[in-house]
């Protein structure tokens, strides 16, 4: 039955390469198997009406199958091949019933019952139609119309009642209908079930580095055993062993201690909030704390913290976004007079209060970040100018654009920049604008206007152009305000050699660190001026596609104190490339092929 | 690479291990240190100076062994546990040494 109503509604589908191929050389698709598709009448045929005829038991259903074969074959205007005959005769036994209204109806109700039997013991057994469609009724004979109701005939199966003819049969005729019952899939065994298959095979021994972290962890109650080895070795320990993932509140204990007044553990992920609480007993001495990763830190933390770490002035939270506001306001209430540095990243629920609140408690705040906060936007940065001590502020990345225009507000904007430099770009030595997408070179002029002291500037992946990144520089060359050590324009993607050219005049001898990520235009001689910074340590060329082994040349010969020059995506460069005792150079593409 | 191939291994206080090649290229650090067709000076002299503790290093060394004995084999068939061997006391010098040779 099911069988007959999924072959109803068939589709014909894209043609296959290989009927493209046939058709090319003659063979149409139907004369081999278009007939499923084609409607049929096979039911009129002879076979079906005398088979039906005297029989009062149901008709098994395996000479019906030969029927509808001998059926379609009959009907089938084409010629066939022999070879495709079974298959097809069996695909079009699908649709037999269903385009044959008139064949069953007219062996059961017209044909007047003369010999004895029931009206209906002549009707031909035959599957359901679809709804609306009319059959004849096993019992009487006459036509009705199929519905989702529609009984089978109890005593002969595979005929059907009319609504009139089921009481007297003692058949339900409203009865809830049966759905058609899918072919169930066969359930394995609850033993097979429950076998979990590995696929992947570790082979070898386990590596020593975990044999140790697991001996670490199985002795953790006993530290004594563990021996000592330092205070800058444990901290090594803890980047091992978040490195590899596996800090656990048990493990996480072997780096609290009363005396400790630094902490800083790397990857927090399986830490929950009685580890941060054990943490603040067991190290009460803190003053600077910095988690990254430590997404389990909770409301309820933040404010016990506020009651127990009574030393701390330095925090660092990397990814908080459970601490709801209370957390926030609680903990500034607390601790707010002392901290001198606060760093977050990634906290959807720090708001304009919240941000109020700090300004008006921690007077004394020297260094600030704010990366990924969610909500932040323009009307943040009017309360900040309120802090009259800073000296590292950080804004980077706020919302999402969509987000923030959500809560009526703007993103971070030239004016707002200027307003709040205006009143504390004075004390600046630190500055990281980074990724906020709607400044322009217009805060580049604030900058220069207002930061005099400004030794670190942050400005990754803005909207600045070539010409005002030169100009800038040229600007602070020619009031005589000295070099930055640390400058970072990463993903500059507008920027080029006349913004080098002005950097390198500018800043050149002071110069430590240079970060010009994505600068792809940028000309190859450009670069090589950078020779001239004898400070420099650390130079980042990332992506831009002009470099070539001789400007790395260049750089290396003429930079004393290099140290690192990572050259991720300059593809020019070669196997050749120059090196130097005590630099390292990362990131050459040959070198990973 | 014939087992008549050895290497040196100094400590920092002043130990030294003759250890085949093939043992010590069990240690990925070690194996780029040694690597013949680099410059190195290690690979040259085929010493490797390490600033780990003599006792550190043995345990390293004898690690190294253990783990090259079951290389082809799959992890849940091997029966005997590294783990016994160590000395708690050792553990965490014992895991930066790890780390830095990558074992």
């Amino acid at each position: 039955m099911s069988r007959r109503r999924n072959g109803d509604g068939s589709v014909r589908g894209p043609a296959s390469a290989l009927t493209n191929f046939l058709a090319s050389l003659g063979v149409e698709p139907s004369a081999l198997n278009s007939n499923p598709y084609a409607p049929r009448q096979d039911d009129s045929t002879p076979q079906a009406g005398s088979s039906s005829g005297p029989g009062t038991t149901p008709i098994p259903e395996e000479p019906e199958q030969q029927d509808e074969d001998i059926d379609s074959d009959d009907l089938d205007e084409a010629p066939r091949r022999p070879a495709k005959r079974a298959r097809v005769a069996s695909v079009d036994s699908d649709d037999l019933d269903a385009d044959s209204p008139s064949a069953a109806t007219a062996s059961g109700s017209a044909t007047p019952a003369s010999n004895g039997l029931a009206p209906g013991a002549r009707v031909r057994a035959s599957a359901l139609k679809a709804v609306g469609e009319f059959m004849a009724c096993g019992e009487c004979g006459k036509t009705f119309t199929v519905t989702a109701y529609t009984k089978e005939h109890p005593l002969r199966s595979r005929t059907w009642l009319c609504v009139q003819c089921c009481p007297k049969l003692g058949v339900d005729a409203f009865a809830k209908p049966k759905k058609a019952s899918a072919t169930k899939k066969p359930v394995p065994k609850k033993a097979e079930r429950g076998k979990i298959v590995h696929y992947e095979e570790t082979k070898g021994a386990i590596p020593l580095g975990d044999i140790c972290i697991k001996l670490i962890g199985e002795h953790i109650d006993d530290v004594e055993s563990l021996g000592d080895i330092g205070a800058f070795n444990l901290d090594q320990v803890c980047q091992i062993i978040c490195k590899n993932r596996v800090l656990t509140p048990e493990n996480a204990k072997l780096f609290y201690s009363t005396d400790r007044q630094d902490l800083a553990i790397y990857d927090c992920t399986n830490l929950v909030h009685e580890s941060y609480l054990a943490l603040a007993n067991l190290c009460p001495n803190l003053v600077s704390l910095n988690l990254q990763m430590c997404g389990q830190i909770s409301t309820d933390t933040l404010k016990a913290w506020g009651k127990s770490l009574k030393h701390l002035k330095n925090l660092e939270l990397n990814g908080p976004f459970l601490i709801r506001k209370e957390g926030w306001v609680d903990f500034i209430n607390a601790r707010g007079t002392h901290l001198e540095s606060l760093r977050i990243t990634q906290s959807p629920r720090i708001d304009l209060e919240t941000i109020e609140l700090l300004v008006k408690k921690c007077k004394n705040l020297k260094c600030l970040q704010l990366s990924e906060v969610g909500q932040l936007n323009s009307d943040f940065l009017a309360p900040l100018s309120k802090l009259s001590k800073l000296e590292s502020l950080a804004i980077t990345c706020p919302g999402d654009k969509l987000v923030v225009e959500d809560g009526d507000g703007t993103p971070v904007s030239d004016e707002a920049v200027e307003e709040l430099l205006a009143k504390i770009g004075g004390h600046l030595t630190s500055l990281d604008l980074s990724d906020n997408r709607e400044l322009t070179d217009a805060s580049l002029a604030s900058i220069g206007k207002h930061c005099k002291r400004l030794s670190s500037l942050c400005l990754r992946h803005n909207d600045l152009s070539d010409d005002g990144v030169a100009a800038f520089f040229k600007g602070l060359e020619a009031v005589k305000r000295p070099g930055f050590k640390h400058l970072d324009f990463e993903k500059g993607h507008d920027l080029s050699s006349a913004a080098l050219d002005a950097i390198v005049s500018h800043s050149g001898q002071t110069l430590e660190y240079l970060s010009i990520l994505g600068w792809r235009t940028v000309s190859a001689d450009a670069v090589s001026l950078l020779a001239g910074c004898k400070r420099l340590q650390f130079l980042d060329l990332g992506w831009c596609r002009n470099v070539t082994d001789f400007t790395v040349k260049d750089v290396l010969d003429g930079c004393d104190a290099i140290k690192t020059v990572r050259v991720w995506g300059c593809n020019q460069l070669t196997d050749r490339v120059p090196r130097k005792r005590g630099v390292k150079v990362v990131g050459i593409e040959t070198h990973a092929i | 690479m014939a087992d008549t191939d050895f290497v040196l291994l100094e400590s920092s206080d002043g130990y030294t291990f003759s250890v085949p090649r093939r043992i010590a290229m069990a240690s990925q650090t070690l194996r780029s240190m040694l690597d013949e067709d680099s410059a190195f000076q290690e690979a040259k002299d085929k010493t490797v100076r390490l600033e780990y503790r003599g006792i550190i290093l043995l345990k390293v060394i004898e690690y190294l062994q253990y783990k090259v004995q079951y290389a082809d084999f799959a992890s849940s068939d091997i029966r005997e546990d590294f783990q016994d061997r160590i000395d708690p006391y050792i553990a965490l010098e014992l895991l930066t040494a790890a780390d830095y040779l990558e074992t």
